[in-house]
């Protein structure tokens, strides 16, 4: 177990490296050069002070490894640059905005969770009759319906037909619980659909196979009932690969909710990144990809380590 | 055989049939849609669906019909291109790791696991900060964001087939790398990677319109799915049509190539089939 721990941390901080290199790369291989870019793109004719100005603020006056080596540095101290608006740095807005991120990510998480694995289960259960089909074509249609496409038609009903919810905005929950829950509703039914539909997909698919195998087979044939064989049987392997997709989609909706608080006008992450985009504040845009990326293998080491911990198999490969 | 069996499975005509007539809808454009999508009128703004304007006209008075077809060239254009690259790219790496193995494998599977750990959407709108939100420059984007996908399918699979025996009896009869892998290899990966290709397009779609929600997809003079909805949801509780077509046009055309990806999956899975 513990070489297992010790390996899979190696691949993760390998990763981080990676992606943290791949990231820089990107902004100096790019045709844009970023000191142009600050000062208004490609449309723009600075002057060369201006150029030199900029380009010894970004700390793009050194040598190449030398700017590799800086930046490495500067994030091994946890220092993501200051915003070049604001002069703000970057990690303080980003530790601001994290948490009303997740105030979106978590509870979409925890909804397709709760129904998600249930309408798989029942999906399985029923494979010969019509609920089948009805249960997978909804998670197919939830596959295909974009974020930004569920939330339009959600404000249009609820919001400006019915006037259940507010089209927009965020308040903070210590100063308004209830209205916070208001707001809160409709992004998270519009995140909610995509991850809901690849839970459900995963648990039927996964629980089919456990059904089909031989150890369910034998616990039919000795009478068990169909509760015990499902629920204490084929259950407990057959969601050990929802935790691997549940881990992945939390991952990938850091990046996700990025139409939906656009969208809903939320204060989060993507929404500071969007900002940034608009008046080309590059250290902010990379310091929010950086955070998404490390999120993510962060989250992948956590759901891999579960899944160790869940399934003595995997210890010893 | 296989094929007769693809051509029996209503879920592939209908999808497949779907998408063709989507795709003659996109290439005859200029001869098939009413009006010119750019056109304004004044006096037609927001107008509801009548004998004029089939499904109604957006906040400048612009047929959305037409502009629904003219998007859908846009949307095609994109995810084809981006996924060609990327499943060109993508297998020709995942056949080169399976079957050099050692370092090569470590250092291009590793390379696609830290692409895969970037947010597509992120990196998408990183890129396009630094260059112009450019019809090329969104493929590439495309492109570079799917090449992992296609590598591991093409990895996984031709790692099982380069130890068969039949591509030992090739290199025994002394075929070059080369032949092996293009005569040996390639064809009997092509079904995972075309399963692959149709759930990738269906992505690529709902990454290039949503790119254009957020006004970074391509420019605003061509006409998109998603930038209709963007700039026409201001005005939806006077006109929805504006909002509700371009939306629907988006759904039918992902799931039909999820639709499509998956029943090419079922069919071609032995292991499905007799469930």
């Amino acid at each position: 177990m513990r070489r297992f721990l010790l390996r899979r941390l190696g691949m993760s901080v390998l990763l981080m490296w990676l992606v943290a290199s791949l990231i820089f790369l990107m902004i100096h291989a790019l045709p844009g050069d970023p000191a142009m870019a600050v000062l208004g793109g490609g449309d723009a004719s600075p002057t060369p002070e201006q150029l030199i100005t900029v380009r010894a603020k970004l700390g793009l006056d050194v040598p190449l490894y030398e700017q590799y080596l800086n930046y490495f540095g500067r994030l091994a101290r946890g220092n993501l640059g200051e915003s070049l608006l604001n002069g703000r740095p970057v990690a303080l807005d980003l530790g601001l905005r994290l948490p009303r991120t997740l105030q979106l990510i978590i509870p979409t998480v925890m909804i397709s969770l709760l129904l998600g694995v249930p309408l798989g289960i029942i999906a399985a259960k029923f494979r010969k009759t019509w609920v089948d089909p009805v249960v997978s074509g909804i998670a197919l249609l939830g596959f295909s319906l974009p974020v930004f496409v569920v939330g339009t038609l959600l404000v249009l009903i609820f919001s400006l037909k019915l006037k259940w919810f507010p089209p927009s905005g965020w308040v903070d929950f210590s100063e308004q619980p209830l209205e916070f829950f208001r707001r809160l509703t409709l992004p998270v039914v519009a995140l909610t659909f995509g991850p809901l539909a690849t839970t459900m997909r995963m648990t039927r698919t996964s629980m089919l196979e456990q059904l089909n195998m031989d150890y369910t087979r034998t616990a039919r044939a000795k009478g068990l009932s169909d509760r015990i064989v499902i629920y204490r049987h084929a259950l407990r392997n057959a969601l050990l690969p929802v935790v691997t997709v549940v881990g992945l989609q939390f991952g990938n909706m850091f990046a996700g909710s990025v139409l939906a608080e656009y969208l809903f006008n939320w204060p989060g992450l993507n929404n500071l990144m969007f900002r940034a985009i608009g008046v080309r504040d590059y250290p902010v845009v990379q310091g929010v990809v950086l955070l998404s990326s490390v999120m993510f293998v962060l989250i992948n080491l956590l759901t891999d380590v579960s899944y160790a911990l869940l399934n003595p198999r995997i210890r010893y490969d | 055989m296989t094929w007769s069996r693809l051509v029996k499975n209503p879920r592939i005509w209908l999808s497949g049939g779907y998408l063709l007539v989507l795709v003659l809808l996109a290439i005859g454009a200029p001869l098939l849609a009413p009006k010119d999508p750019t056109v304004m009128a004044g006096a037609s703004r927001l107008a509801l669906p009548s004998a004029k304007y089939l499904l109604g006209a957006d906040e400048f008075g612009r047929d959305i019909l037409s502009r629904l077809i003219y998007g859908a060239r846009i949307t095609l254009e994109v995810s084809t291109f981006g996924v060609l690259i990327a499943c060109v790219i993508g297998v020709l790496l995942g056949m080169a790791a399976a079957y050099n193995g050692k370092w090569t494998e470590a250092v291009i599977m590793r390379a696609m696991d830290a692409v895969l750990c970037f947010p597509p959407i992120l990196l998408a709108l990183m890129v396009v900060t630094f260059m112009k939100p450019t019809v090329t420059n969104v493929v590439l984007t495309v492109g570079f964001l799917y090449v992992p996908r296609f590598a591991r399918i093409a990895h996984s699979s031709a790692l099982a087939i380069s130890q068969s025996d039949y591509v030992e009896a090739a290199r025994a009869l002394g075929a070059g790398n080369w032949r092996i892998l293009v005569k040996a290899i390639l064809p009997n990966i092509m079904a995972p990677v075309f399963v692959q290709i149709s759930l990738s397009l269906g992505n690529a779609i709902l990454l290039e319109s949503g790119l254009s929600y957020l006004g970074m997809g391509p420019p605003p003079q061509i006409p998109s799915w998603g930038r209709m909805i963007e700039t026409s949801s201001r005005f939806m509780h006077l006109n929805p049509h504006a909002v509700i077509w371009p939306s629907v046009a988006i759904a039918v055309t992902v799931l039909a190539f999820n639709l499509l990806g998956d029943a090419v999956r079922d069919t071609l899975d032995p292991r499905l089939r007799n469930s």
